[in-house]
């Protein structure tokens, strides 16, 4: 009796426990190393703390963190947007895959980082060329999941929906993109993580402000603790973006969970 | 000059632990003696035409005639080989002057221990303002308002820039300032995504040849003969090691005295170390070179830098200053 | 009955190209099924008995022949044709719920919302899943899922009902109380049935009709009619001597197939 009260107390504790426990031991081991050592490159995580605070929740939450993830949101949106539309139109159009596909592994190839000074040169150095450097590398994995996903929808599947007459908008809306949706929802988490660290790197080129440039700035200026402030800062983002995700993931693909936990048995 | 190769550098190093450089091992130590008598040190350098009578004074032997075997270290930027100079692996660095005052600011252990490069307290200089053609910035203060362009935010060029601005009547808080690297400068000023742009010889010669407008030498407008590069290193070398300072000091002073007379010898080094094209190198207006440092400027730049801001509190320019 | 729903099968072939050359899966097929009519089909295996449906469902095209319904060619899956695949699990939508797996071919036909839910209903009623409308399809057992591949067909209100071995994945019990379901919409809705099966109790059980269909490259080998009663049991229907020797006949046909014979033998008496 009380054991199967306690069971779910135990269980939500023990997950408590595994996610804090590695964090909390990484903390321990960075005071303890930063404790003995007098590194300047290297302060304990009180002064990192204290540094957070100070940088992060005043002025720069505004002209510098939220100018970042309103480019990040921008750009990832377009970038799912841009892969799912083209992503579906090629997959599903012979003669545009033939056409295009070389062309991709050439582009997909590129480095967004180097394709930054000619971004410069035709969007200039406002948020329009930052956006165009996140697109550039995070449209990749969302186009060509797509491509491969909506290529690869159960035959069974197109002839059901064939011999119902289900077509076009619906065919699409009900069958292409639902069936490909687990492939989708891979790319676009590939896109995020992406998406960040090119966020992080545009702001780095002909910048005045966001995350990425004042991490940098805070390098050059020695301020080490505040550097590391960001850096922590990038990653709480990276954690939090990857929340938001897996709640996103679960909502789209409850069905395909459940399918595959059913076929586990 | 490599702003844009410094910034990937800078990337990569931010997030992937920049420290790892520091916990590198503690390498040869400061003037440590060879076989044959001869002490080894290695010097941070940019790779920029300032370094060409470093570069060439080294080949020349000058350096050994002082007992120095001398490494040039290519580094990125000053605040990217800090690292290296902190904990042994480069025993002097050539780097800003204000990069020696943040430094000290933020408690690193930095002292500049000579001179190196400084601007022309009159004449032409070799860095300027510069406006597109065409377009209707003429002075200082007509940079309010304006998107201008320097290399690196937060360091001497923006802060002169206030500096000239305000001097000149106009308002130093309204000029919108956005990096953007040196070589990147004039296309973006072609383009018109920038107002004006901050920039040392050669581009400074090539925006103007191309019809652009030189607005203000703003060391000069400031601070007239405000050093451009100082031989910056870590407290501790200053007073374990005087005798190392002193050595390179003097070698230095003689490797710029053989600089002015083998003024073709350094051009070619410029050729050899940075693929300029013979002409261009030539021409290549370079700054003038001295070990001694005007205190009075550095001291000034510290004002400023209080004055605006840059700094929270006076950094002690004494202390810097060991010479 | 229907007057409509009429189906007709004349000189059907079809070739696949397999590499250079090309393989003869069907030479030739003609029958003819009247409106209304319940027929099996069975054959060997690797008879062509899936190529035949989907040509008759519009969804692959003939080498040669054509496929008529009511008089006019099919050349497109037909909006009076409604098909059940073998493989339920993978002809129902996953992503969707019971509910909209029923409803989505009335969706694209234009049925309006309320009428479409009535129908959905109906059909889930008819097959004893009135309880199951918001459940998702891999929730149910196997024999529950082709119940629901069923209820979209009958929503459908087509005036031919295509089944392609339908219950060869479900176990015995599920298999016997399908197949008196196939019976039963059969017999409520008028539709036109064509069921292909590779069993041939189930095809004696089933049909009024039983086309027996030779090796690839497949004609029709036998056209039997099943003189059973209407009204069928499972146990006493499977015990008349009469499924007995037709069970046998059958049995004995697609033995003789086998061996490559084209030529029907001869019929048992009633």
């Amino acid at each position: 009796m009380t054991r199967t009260r306690l069971r779910p107390v135990a269980g939500a504790l023990r997950a408590v426990g595994y996610a804090a426990g590695l964090p909390a031991l990484a903390l321990l081991a960075w005071a303890l190393a930063t404790d003995r050592s007098a590194s300047i490159y290297f302060p304990p995580p009180g002064t990192i703390a204290n540094a957070f605070a100070a940088t992060w929740f005043g002025p720069a939450f505004t002209t510098d963190v939220l100018p970042s993830l309103g480019r990040f949101a921008v750009g990832v949106l377009l970038s799912i947007v841009i892969g799912v539309v083209a992503g579906t139109a090629i997959g599903t159009t012979r003669w545009l895959r033939d056409l295009l596909e070389p062309l991709f592994e050439f582009f997909r190839a590129v480095p967004p980082v180097v394709l930054v000074p000619v971004l410069m040169l035709m969007l200039g150095v406002g948020d329009s060329m930052r956006i165009a450097v996140i697109v550039s590398g995070c449209v990749w994995p969302v186009l060509l999941n797509t491509v491969e996903g909506v290529r690869g929808v159960d035959t069974v599947l197109t002839e059901t929906s064939r011999s119902y007459r289900v077509r076009g908008a619906l065919s699409l809306r009900y069958v292409v993109l639902p069936a490909a949706s687990p492939q989708i929802m891979a790319g676009i988490r590939l896109c995020l993580s992406i998406g960040l660290i090119l966020m992080v790197i545009s702001e780095m080129f002909a910048s005045s402000s966001g995350l990425g440039y004042r991490i940098v700035y805070f390098q050059r200026s020695f301020m080490i603790a505040q550097m590391w402030s960001g850096i922590v800062l990038l990653g709480l983002i990276g954690v939090a973006v990857a929340t938001l995700y897996g709640i996103a993931e679960r909502r789209v693909l409850h069905w395909y969970h459940g399918m595959r936990e059913v076929a586990r048995g | 000059m490599s702003r844009r190769r410094s910034v990937v550098l800078a990337a990569c190093t931010v997030l992937l632990g920049l420290g790892l450089a520091a916990c590198g091992a503690d390498a040869a130590d400061p003037g440590e003696t060879t076989q044959d008598g001869t002490r080894a040190v290695t010097i941070g350098a940019l790779t920029i035409s300032e370094t060409a009578p470093l570069w060439a004074a080294v080949d020349a032997g000058v350096f050994a005639e002082h007992g120095l075997d001398v490494t040039v270290q290519p580094i990125q930027g000053g605040a990217q080989a800090m690292p290296a100079l902190i904990n042994g692996d480069v025993d002097l660095m050539i780097g800003q002057p204000f990069g020696a005052l943040r430094a000290t600011e933020q408690g690193l252990p930095v002292a500049i221990v000579a001179g190196y490069a400084e601007s022309y307290p009159d004449g032409d200089d070799i860095n300027a303002v510069v406006a597109g053609a065409g377009s209707d910035i003429v002075r200082p203060a007509d940079l309010a308002g304006a998107k201008v362009a320097v290399n690196s935010l937060g360091a001497a060029g923006d802060l002169t820039i206030r500096a000239a601005v305000e001097q000149d009547g106009g308002d130093p808080a309204a000029i919108e300032f956005v990096e953007v690297a040196f070589p990147d400068a004039a296309a973006q000023l072609e383009a018109g995504n920038i107002d004006a742009a901050w920039v040392p010889e050669p581009f400074v010669s090539m925006i103007t040849g191309a019809g652009g407008t030189k607005v203000v030498y703003p060391y000069q407008a400031v601070i007239p003969g405000l050093p451009t590069l100082v031989v910056q290193t870590t407290t501790q070398t200053v007073e374990q090691d005087p005798e190392l300072v002193a050595d390179v000091r003097a070698a230095l002073a003689d490797a710029f005295t053989w600089a002015e007379e083998n003024d073709d010898a350094v051009r070619q080094s410029l050729v050899d170390n940075l693929e300029i094209p013979a002409e261009a190198a030539a021409n290549l207006p370079l700054p003038r070179f001295t070990t001694a440092v005007d205190a009075a400027t550095i001291e000034a730049l510290a004002d400023l830098g209080v004055q605006y801001e840059y700094f929270q509190e006076a950094p002690d320019v004494d202390a810097i200053l060991a010479e | 009955m229907a007057d409509t729903g009429t189906l007709s099968v004349r000189d059907l072939g079809k070739t696949y190209p397999v590499g250079t050359g090309e393989v003869e899966a069907i030479r030739s097929i003609s029958f003819d099924v009247r409106a209304g009519e319940l027929v099996c089909i069975v054959g060997p295996s690797g008879c062509g008995k899936t190529t035949l449906l989907k040509c008759l469902s519009g969804l692959l095209s003939p080498t040669t022949g054509s496929v008529l319904l009511d008089g006019q060619a099919v050349l497109a899956p037909p909006e009076k044709m409604a098909v059940v695949f073998q493989e339920y699990g993978r002809s129902l939508y996953p992503w969707l719920s019971v509910r909209d797996n029923v409803g989505l071919p009335l969706k694209a036909r234009g049925v309006p919302r309320d009428e479409r839910e009535q129908a959905v209903r109906a059909a889930l009623e008819e097959v004893g899943l009135g309880q199951a409308l918001a459940s998702f399809p891999w929730q149910l057992s196997g024999g529950m899922q082709q119940r629901v591949a069923i209820a979209r067909a009958i929503a459908y209100q087509p005036e031919v009902l295509v089944m392609d071995e339908p219950f060869a994945a479900v176990d015995a019990q599920t298999r016997a109380d399908l197949e008196d379901l196939v019976r039963r919409v059969w017999q409520d809705l008028g539709v036109t049935v064509i069921f292909v099966t590779h069993d041939i109790d189930e095809s004696v059980y089933l049909g009024e009709r039983v086309l027996v269909l030779s090796s690839s490259p497949t004609v029709v080998q036998e056209d039997l009619a099943v003189d059973l009663p209407a009204a069928r049991d499972q146990i006493s229907t499977r015990a008349l001597p009469r499924f007995t020797e037709l069970r046998t006949h059958v049995h004995e046909q697609i033995q003789h197939a086998k061996r490559g014979a084209r030529t029907p033998l001869p019929r048992p008496t009633s």
